[in-house]
Order: C-alpha cells, then structure tokens, then sequence
C-alpha cells in the first residue's frame, strides 16, 4: 500500500484532535444555516415594515406649513365693504400642498376641487373625485360655505380626513386634520 | 408589497421547519426512544463485560465507524465487516483499555482495520478509488526513514504530526484531519467547511508543504 506509513501514522494523531475535526463537521453547518436564516427573516420583516410604513405616509402642507394636531386659520381675504354681513365670504379656497409616495385618492362632498401636479403645476383634475400617484397642490374651494356647516376633504378612504368649520369664538374658518 | 410577500413565505417556512422538528421530538418521545448513553457508562460497561455494551456502541457510533471505514474500502459489504471487526476489537481491548475519548478510540480501531482490508485486497493491483487518491496526496510528505513495521516509530510519528497540527489554524487542521483521517472526499469537505473544492485542494497542498518542512526540522528525511 502506497504511503502505510502516513496513513498509519495519522491513525496515531492525538484523540482530542479527531474528536473537535468531527465535531466541526457535525455542528457547524447546521447552526449557521438557522442563525443567517433568522437574521434574514428578521431583516426582510423589518425593512418590510419600514417601506410600508413610510409610503404611507402623507404629509399635508397648508400656507407652506405641515398640518398636525393642531387647528390652522384658513386665510380669507378681507370683505371689500366694511358692512359686517359680508364678513361671510361667497367662496372659501383653501390651498393644499399634498406629499405623498403611493396613490391618493381625493374626495370632497358637496365642495370641489382642483387638483394641480407639484412637479409641473399641470392642472390635472377639476371636480369632487381624484385619483392621482403623485404629490399634488390641491385648491379645495367651498362655495357659499354655511358657519354651521363642517367641509370635509377625504383622503385615501378616510385614512385621512381634512374638516374646514367656522370658530364662532375666533371668528374665523379653521381646518383640522384627522 | 412584493416584500412582504417574500418575508411570509421565509417566515411560514420557519415555521413549518419548527413544527416537523417538534413533531419529530414528539413521536421519537412517543416511541420511548432512548437518549444515547454516555461515553463513561459504555466503557464501564465493556470492564463489567456486559454485552449491552456493544448495543449501546452500535446505537452510537455505528453510523461514525460506517462512515470511516466505507471512505477507505468503498465496497458496503466490506465496510460493515469492518464496522463488525471493530465491536469486536473494542470488545478485546477494553479492558485493559480504558479510553478516554469512546469516539477517537473506535475511529482509531476502524481505520486501522480498515487499512489492514484494504491493504490486503489491493496488494498486487493499483486502484483508482477515493482513498487511493488521498494516498496519491501524501506522496510530498512521507517520510523515508521509517518503516510500517516498527510500531513504536510509526506511533511517534503520529505525535509529531498531532505537533503540527495543534500549531496550524482551526479550519486548516480540520480540513487536513477530515482528508486524512477520515479520508472524506474533497466534494464532502468543500459542503461541510463551505468552501469551494479548489480552495480545499489549495489549503491541503499548502499544510502538506508546511507538515514536510516540520517533518524534515524533526529529523524524519534522510540527508
């Protein structure tokens, strides 16, 4: 037999050596197969998450400021005549700046709105319902608005909901976002 | 959405791999399965010259001692001869052995029966078989001054060798001691190491190279 020696001679090699080699050979592949696929697991889950959460997001802008938990006066021009009826103005427009990474869906009751590309200003839509991909400014306009009334702008199936009421305390029309 | 899509069916795998496993557990539970004994109770076993010794060995390092000797002979029936031979040679040698480490001791028994088939069966012919290859490897470093007959060398050998590798890295001496110990095939520690076959092949050349100059420091070549 070629090489006996050798081969004899590795038969003779220290048993703590034979038995850590196998070892080896047993455990490892195994555990690291489960640890890396977790870790994937987990990761995926994660990031996952993340995406998801913010291409939902939608920020809405009013007069350049985000709107959050508090309420924001609605700018109305002053009435021509100093007569104290028509501190109720005819029209109400209400200028929205929308942001937003997924499709929007826009809905006014009995209001309209025109809905304008942020990217070109292109006028894209002009009505009560818009479906867009894109962030949009958005010219919410309310005609003969009643103070005793509350506007509603719905956003994505009330995922988002925008209520223009007048403060009788403030003497104002104010928007609130919920 | 394509995302979450993939992190379900990851997720769902896992699962489903945790279940088997649980389900596995439970039936080997349900068939009052044994855990295996310790080592220290089988040899106690063997010194009490309780037959149950050699069940308990089979239990297990049956697939252990198959494994080694089917890398050396090949031939399945030959190779369970061999694991017979090595119950019954564990069975004469203990007592008055009393080995420390059951595992390495019948690695040991198994390979060196199993040299012994395999020389006999290829005396005259020169085969082309797996373990004839890693032979083949061994060529750079055997040394010329020793002879297979005179034990006492050959084992001093070993430990010179035990030397060398207790200095080289975990993975090469791993590596090395999976070829030629246990004489698996280059394919088996490529899979196993998760290395590619030219990079075993390469750490294998490299440690035989470094081994031979070691040898030649401890005065085993002719001048």
């Amino acid at each position: 037999m070629k090489n006996e020696v050798f081969a004899r001679a590795m038969t003779e090699i220290d048993e703590e050596l034979i038995v850590s080699a196998h070892k080896d050979i047993v455990q490892r592949p195994k555990r690291k197969k489960w640890i890396f696929a977790v870790a994937a697991c987990f990761i995926l889950i994660c990031a996952s998450a993340l995406y998801l959460k913010n291409s939902n997001r939608i920020e809405i802008l009013v007069y350049g400021n985000t709107i959050a938990d508090q309420s924001v006066a609605v700018d109305i021009p002053a009435p021509l005549s100093s007569d104290l009826r028509y501190t109720i103005p005819d029209v109400i427009t209400v200028p929205l700046e929308i942001q937003t990474e997924r499709r929007l869906n826009i809905e006014a009751d009995d209001t309209t709105i025109e809905v304008y590309s942020l990217k070109t200003d292109k006028l894209l839509y002009e009505g009560q319902v818009c479906e867009t991909k894109e962030s949009v400014t958005v010219l919410w306009t309310i005609e003969a608005p009643n103070p005793n009334q509350t506007y509603q702008l719905r956003l994505n199936d009330d995922a988002v909901l925008l209520l223009l009421s007048y403060d009788k305390d403030a003497d104002n029309w104010i928007l609130n976002k919920q | 959405m394509a995302l979450l899509e993939v992190a379900k069916i990851i997720f769902i795998n896992l699962c489903n791999q945790t279940q088997k496993k649980l389900s596995i557990t439970v039936m080997a539970l349900l068939r009052k399965e044994k855990t295996p004994m310790d080592d220290k109770e089988i040899v106690k076993m063997y010194w009490q010259r309780n037959e149950e010794a050699i069940r308990e060995t089979a239990d297990k390092y049956g697939a252990y001692c198959r494994k080694i000797s089917q890398n050396i002979l090949s031939d399945v029936s030959d190779s369970e001869e061999n694991v017979n031979d090595t119950y019954m040679q564990a069975w004469l040698s203990i007592p008055p052995h009393r080995p420390d480490s059951l595992m390495a001791f019948l690695g040991k028994l198994a390979r060196n029966l199993a040299l012994n088939r395999y020389k006999a069966a290829h005396a005259k012919k020169r085969f082309a078989d797996q373990f004839a290859v890693s032979l083949d490897e061994l060529s750079d470093c055997t040394p010329s001054k020793i002879t297979v007959e005179n034990e006492t060398e050959v084992a001093e050998l070993g430990k010179s060798i035990s030397r060398f590798l207790y200095s080289q890295k975990e993975d090469i001496r791993n590596v090395f001691i999976c070829r030629y110990f246990y004489c698996d095939s280059i394919e088996e520690i490529s899979s196993r190491f998760g290395y590619s076959q030219s990079k075993i092949k390469s750490m294998l050349m490299r440690t035989r190279i470094r081994l031979k100059s070691h040898l030649k420091k401890e005065g085993y070549y002719e001048e």
